[in-house]
């Protein structure tokens, strides 16, 4: 009894001791300060421990060259802005990057900053290497290397000899412009969005980008991105034009940014996110040569699209009403087609009218360019439609259903078009149930 | 006893008690991966089996002079006892000793246990037997706690707290279920065979008697983190309550009990926000004006992506007036800072062991920090240096900004007294609560321990249980294989001829067992050891290749049948794993000793000492077949109805007090038929393990000859100490360098800090464990029924409380 008594309370002794001992991990804590000197003028002191961070002000590069980060070397000239160690980041320091620069017992560590030059390459490509938002990948950009340095043979450059950097830059659009800025070499960025998504999201600011061209399909199986230059120099001349010329989509590559004071008028390129816009008609223009030919497949089981006869022939009437100010005649109309596929008007979905159905009916129609009403085209539920879609909206209201999807298969001007203004307002509106 | 022996002894002990410290040390020194580590792993073996030596010549002693060979020894052992100075000392002075004592010898043998028999008991009525007893004792107990711990939820019946189901038609039910022309409503989920589901949320409301349609009160709704249930909020949901606010818990997708999956958007709450904003009936004692937010951890993110989407065009406009941030600090989050529309405030923990993934310029929590109170809408601050606890900003304007860093890791931080008082302060002031009660007086304790002593009584009941119904023939025969069958005609008296069978197989096999030598010690605390560094090292690898290979993986957009707790997978991986390795080395060392006694006899002619009864417990008593074929289903009927009345007693405690059993991070919930399908999925898995730490418990651990307690504390010991080393290794190298040892793993850099943070609630359920197998076997006669009970109900527990995509509808 004794024995269990005195081993309960050595128990409790060791518990309490523990959870007294949390307190003395701060003992761990070495606190450094950190000071820095930029010139030889002093900018500040901040602590920094294992679990303490400090902000530092990133000061501003000499024209023509970049802060590599701050350094414990007074003479890191001598040494060579290359040669010296720097902290991982620029406007951040940890306690890990000065950890092995205090000297002995000291507190504190003076921190420099360190400029070097931007090195500069033959030519440099940035991609977004987020293959969900613009298509590009590794295999992707493999083949589109391969075939930059087919066109370098053909203008009489040698790659083999040239500085060639590709570089993938993964994250959001705001970090991974802050790294391109921060990298300082990039010449070209593919895979991006619009001038206002670089300066807006991206931080990009007006000189930092030269010119932001739309249209641009690196990933033919993918929808449209653009491509920016941010460097002036024969060679990235020469290969943006290559960009510009091979990528492009149908209709050409669109301009949509150019540094000069002036910014040209922005035309409507296909935006990510699925949210309407005031987009009044539809902004294409049609010849009277022109030979239309689109497609637009409704999901017929409208308990689960949310369509009824009703809306399908209001849409369709809106739609041509649309064309027709786009400069389509009647007879040019007739290329348009807005149809049911898989139709049933009550009851639940069963083997005819469910996703696989669909699929097949539309496979054996020959394909549509914009299927409304559907939602999850599942490789393995709808084969012959998965692999076709190049760009599919977020959830969005068709009559009494609030979780349908506008999804486009094809990437001809037309079809983006409708496309947009179908996710428009207007085009929303005539997808809602009609009042009675 | 000799002088010269109590030396020894208390020299053995001492190099006992170093082989622990200099474990410790070498993981300390693993945990920083510095090599010396395996200078420390071969001081701890050294001094552990240096003691069984010197433990062993103490034993063989007949006074102070020593025998040429064990002077030997002696000298050895003294040279390698330099691992533990204060033994090497006494050693020393040991050695010296010439002279014989005047003290009495003592003879080991009056110290054996269980060496004499024990008379049989006399014969009680049932309601006076211990068992009987114990259970109605333990019963009472849950149900007191259980009342106690509702007094504390509803702060002495101030707060009335009830739960529903929030579904799609409810949601659709106003306003179209929309807010600012959006709309909230839960989405039919379509499967990949384009069926259509309705989904919905569990969720508890929290109702003070002083909300009233004449008196609306504020309005916080709850959210928690990835894994955890609504219940785990309880806190914050009692603190806010008793202070005045109306408070919404919800369970996120995947967890508890909604049966909806996905985690897009504000992970549901949004719908439940909508439905309590739109709905003119039922919440007219709610201020529509007042509504503010919390969650933590990835809840915390899903409140500000929440409040961010329902800003509307200014503070006015806006749903959400206060928001907080607990434990999130991904730039997805910090991106919509700038377009709340309301007060903020935000916390991370000082410890969090996830901010080693966040050092970068843009991610770090510094920098997030100092967004948080710059980008305001409204208000374009600059600030470049962040105070922690001050207020920034105008409450009145919505432009209030906190930042918070409490002493605490992520998991516990929901926990902790000063983060929950700063979130109820908080809210306090933005929603004008008007509560005088201090953030800091709080009383959820209460309830957590209540729900603790519930916990358990609840399993002493279930073992209490266990014992009165192998009172019954019809469960007795397991433990005597039928043999008093034929005689059983009335009450106690045939019992007794089983519980003798069982009680004088203890003295037989003392009785038989062969003299513990060093090399049996040596084998046997080797095989301890070694299972248990393969138990701590095995752990996050297998956690790292339950991500490669489990369907659910990382993603939580896929929903499968096909093990669908994302988290579990981990455990079930290192559980079978684990428990094989057990299984092999209990029957492999057993094999190979017996082989060596055969070896001896051959080669030295030595009678040899078998000990195939190792393996007797295992098999399923029985006379013939058939006996045994029924008493396997009568094991398996004994562990059902443990683990049935286990939950009824969860179940009839929520119906009746709205409290399950639980302790923080341990907890056993009302059954969900979600939970219950996938728990099904892992228990047959999983048991590997528990049928192995059952064999070994009884079969080796429990046939050393030590008194119980020893075996129970060596038992639970073995089981747990690999799992405490990995919190020891992660935590040492944590605070020594600022990230955990196990951050990220494996060619795939998976994050793996999570699986480290389950292993908090993990140890303590395996300390636990060794010591109910041993009670069902003590009770049962067989190592089954209490790992096939244990098993399903700590698995249940455990899945309960974790996350599950499994599509259930």
């Amino acid at each position: 009894m004794k024995k269990h008594l005195i081993a309960a309370l050595l128990a409790m002794v060791m518990c309490l001791a523990a959870l007294s001992g949390c307190t003395l991990v701060r003992g761990f804590e070495k606190d450094v300060q950190v000071v820095l000197n930029v010139n030889g003028e002093y900018q500040g002191c901040y602590t920094v421990n294992i679990f303490n961070n400090a902000i530092v002000p990133v000061p501003e590069a000499p024209k023509g060259l970049k802060f590599y980060g701050w350094t414990a070397e007074e003479n890191w000239e001598e040494l060579g802005a290359d040669s010296v160690p720097v902290t991982a980041n620029k406007g951040l320091v940890r306690y890990d990057d000065v950890k092995d620069w205090v000297k002995g017992d000291e507190l504190s560590v003076t921190l420099y900053p360190v400029f070097g030059e931007i090195i500069r390459h033959d030519v440099a490509i940035a991609w977004y290497d987020k293959d969900k938002t613009s298509g590009l990948n590794s295999t992707v950009m493999e083949g589109f290397k391969t075939e930059l340095n087919a066109f370098l043979v053909e203008s009489g450059y040698n790659p083999e000899d040239m500085d060639i950097v590709i570089r993938p830059y993964a994250g959001n659009v705001g970090p991974t412009c802050d790294a391109i800025k921060s990298d300082g070499d990039i010449d070209i960025m593919i895979g991006w969005s619009d001038y206002a998504n670089l300066s807006g999201t991206g931080g990009m600011m007006p000189d930092e980008v030269l010119e932001n061209h739309g249209n641009i399909l690196i990933n033919p199986d993918f929808k449209a991105r653009y491509t920016a230059k941010l460097y002036e120099s024969e060679t990235v001349n020469a290969v943006y034009g290559w960009i510009l010329d091979t990528y492009a989509g149908e209709g050409g590559a669109t301009l949509d940014y150019k540094y000069e004071g002036t910014t040209p008028e922005p035309e409507p390129e296909p935006e990510p996110e699925p949210e309407p816009d005031d987009q009044s008609g539809i902004k294409y223009t049609i010849g009277s040569e022109d030979v239309i030919s689109l497609k637009i497949g409704c999901y017929g089981l409208f308990k689960t699209s949310g369509f009824s006869n009703e809306i399908k022939a209001n849409f369709e009437e809106g739609l041509k009403a649309a064309l027709k100010e786009c400069g389509a005649s009647d007879e040019q109309l007739a290329g348009v087609e807005v149809k049911f596929y898989c139709l049933k008007e009550t009851g639940g979905s069963d083997s005819e009218t469910d996703v696989s159905a669909l699929d097949k009916a539309i496979e054996a129609d020959g394909g549509v360019n914009i299927l409304l009403g559907g939602r999850a085209l599942a490789k393995d539920k709808a084969p012959y439609l998965n692999p076709l879609i190049k760009e599919s909206s977020g959830d969005m209201a068709i009559g009494t259903s609030d979780n349908r999807k506008v999804i486009r298969f094809t990437n001809d001007g037309l079809a983006l078009a409708v496309y947009n203004w179908i996710l428009s307002s207007e085009g929303l509106a005539l997808l809602a149930t009609p009042a009675a | 006893m000799y002088l010269k022996s109590k030396l020894m002894k208390s020299a053995s002990i001492c190099l006992y008690v170093f082989t622990a410290l200099w474990f410790v040390l070498a993981a300390s020194f693993f945990a920083l991966s510095n090599n010396w580590y395996w200078a420390f792993l071969i001081f701890a073996l050294a001094g552990l089996y240096d003691g069984f030596v010197i433990t062993s010549v103490r034993q063989k002693m007949t006074g102070v002079k020593l025998t040429k060979q064990e002077n030997i020894k002696y000298i050895i052992c003294w040279a390698i006892s330099i691992v533990c100075l204060p033994a090497f000392i006494l050693l020393g002075i040991a050695y010296f000793r010439k002279t014989e004592d005047a003290l009495v010898v003592r003879s080991d043998t009056e110290k054996s246990d269980g060496a004499q028999p024990e008379a049989p008991k006399p014969k009680t009525p049932f309601y006076k037997a211990k068992s009987f007893i114990t259970a109605c004792v333990a019963f009472a107990l849950i149900f007191i706690s259980s009342f106690t711990a509702m007094c504390f939820e509803t702060s002495g019946f101030s707060v009335d707290v009830s739960d529903f189901t929030l579904t799609r038609e409810m949601t659709l039910a106003y306003n179209e279920g929309k807010i600012h022309g959006k709309q909230y409503a839960i989405p039919l989920t379509v499967t990949d065979d384009g069926k259509e589901h309705e989904t919905s949320y569990s969720v508890t409301m929290y109702k003070p008697d002083s909300a009233t349609e004449e008196n609306p009160a504020p309005v916080v709704f709850v959210l928690p983190g990835f894994t955890r249930t609504k219940a785990t909020m309880s806190q914050y949901c009692i603190e806010l309550s008793r202070r005045g606010a109306v408070v919404f818990c919800s369970d996120p997708g995947g967890q508890g009990g909604t049966t909806e999956n996905s985690s897009t958007g504000a992970h549901g709450i949004e719908y439940l926000v909508q439905y309590v904003y739109n709905n003119s009936d039922d919440f007219k004692f709610c201020d529509k004006n007042r509504f503010g937010a919390v969650g933590h951890s990835q809840g915390g993110g899903n409140v500000v992506t929440l409040a961010s989407d329902m800003a509307g065009a200014d503070y006015g406009d806006s749903i959400i007036k206060s928001v907080y941030n607990s434990g999130y600090i991904k730039t997805s989050a910090a991106n919509k800072f700038k377009n709340l529309n309301c007060n903020a405030a935000m916390s991370y923990a000082y410890y969090d062991e996830g901010a080693y993934r966040y050092q970068s310029d843009t991610t770090a929590f510094e920098v997030i920090g100092l967004r948080f109170i710059n980008e305001i809408n409204g208000a374009a601050n600059s600030f470049d240096t962040i105070a922690y606890d001050y207020g920034y900003g105008d409450m009145s304007k919505g432009t209030y900004r906190i930042v918070h860093r409490e002493s605490i890791n992520h998991c516990f931080e929901m926990y902790d007294r000063v983060s929950i008082a700063n979130t109820v302060d908080f809210f306090n002031e933005t929603l004008g609560m008007g509560s005088d009660n201090g953030g800091l007086n709080q009383i959820w304790f209460g309830k957590e321990f209540s729900n603790g002593i519930a916990l358990a009584a609840a399993f002493t009941f279930i073992i209490a249980l266990c014992a009165v119904l192998m009172k019954i023939p019809f469960f007795a025969t397991l433990k005597n294989g039928g043999k008093v069958k034929a005689a059983a005609t009335d009450g106690e008296a045939e019992v007794q001829p089983a519980m003798q069978t069982v009680e004088a197989v203890k003295p037989v096999v003392a009785a038989e067992q062969r003299h513990k030598t060093v090399a049996h010690k040596v084998i046997f605390w080797s095989c301890m050891i070694l299972t248990a560094i393969i138990a701590c090292l095995d752990y996050i690898p297998l956690a790292n290749l339950s991500i490669e290979i489990f369907p659910t993986s990382n993603l939580a957009s896929v929903f499968t049948f096909t093990f669908p707790a994302r988290m579990i997978n981990a455990i079930l991986l290192w559980a079978v794993i684990n428990g094989l390795i057990g299984l092999a080395i209990f029957f492999g060392t057993t094999a190979l000793e017996n082989l060596y006694e055969y070896a001896m006899y051959k080669v030295k002619g030595i009678q040899p000492h078998y000990d195939w009864d190792k393996f007797s417990d295992i098999k399923i008593r029985g006379n013939g077949w058939k006996n045994v074929v029924l008493n396997v289903l009568k094991s398996l009927l004994l562990a059902v109805i443990m683990f049935g009345v286990f939950y009824f007693l969860v179940q009839l405690s929520y119906w009746i007090f709205h409290q399950d059993f639980r302790f923080m991070l341990i907890s056993a919930a009302p059954l969900n038929a979600r939970m219950f399908v996938t728990a099904l999925e892992y228990i047959p898995f999983i048991f590997v393990f528990y049928i192995s730490n059952s064999i070994r418990v009884n079969c080796s651990i429990g046939r050393e000859g030590w008194k119980e307690w020893k075996v129970l504390l060596v038992g639970g010991l073995a089981n747990s100490l690999g799992l405490a080393f990995i919190l020891l290794i992660n935590y040492v190298c944590y605070f020594t360098t600022g990230s955990p040892f196990y951050g990220n793993w494996g060619s795939g850099n998976n994050e793996v800090w999570l699986f480290v943070n389950m292993v908090f609630g993990l140890v303590v359920m395996m300390f636990i464990l060794p010591v109910f197998n041993r009670l069902f076997y003590k009770l049962t006669g067989n190592v089954w029924v209490g790992a096939i009970a244990c098993c399903a109900i700590f698995v249940m527990m455990t899945i309960s409380a974790s996350v599950s995509y499994i599509p259930m509808y």
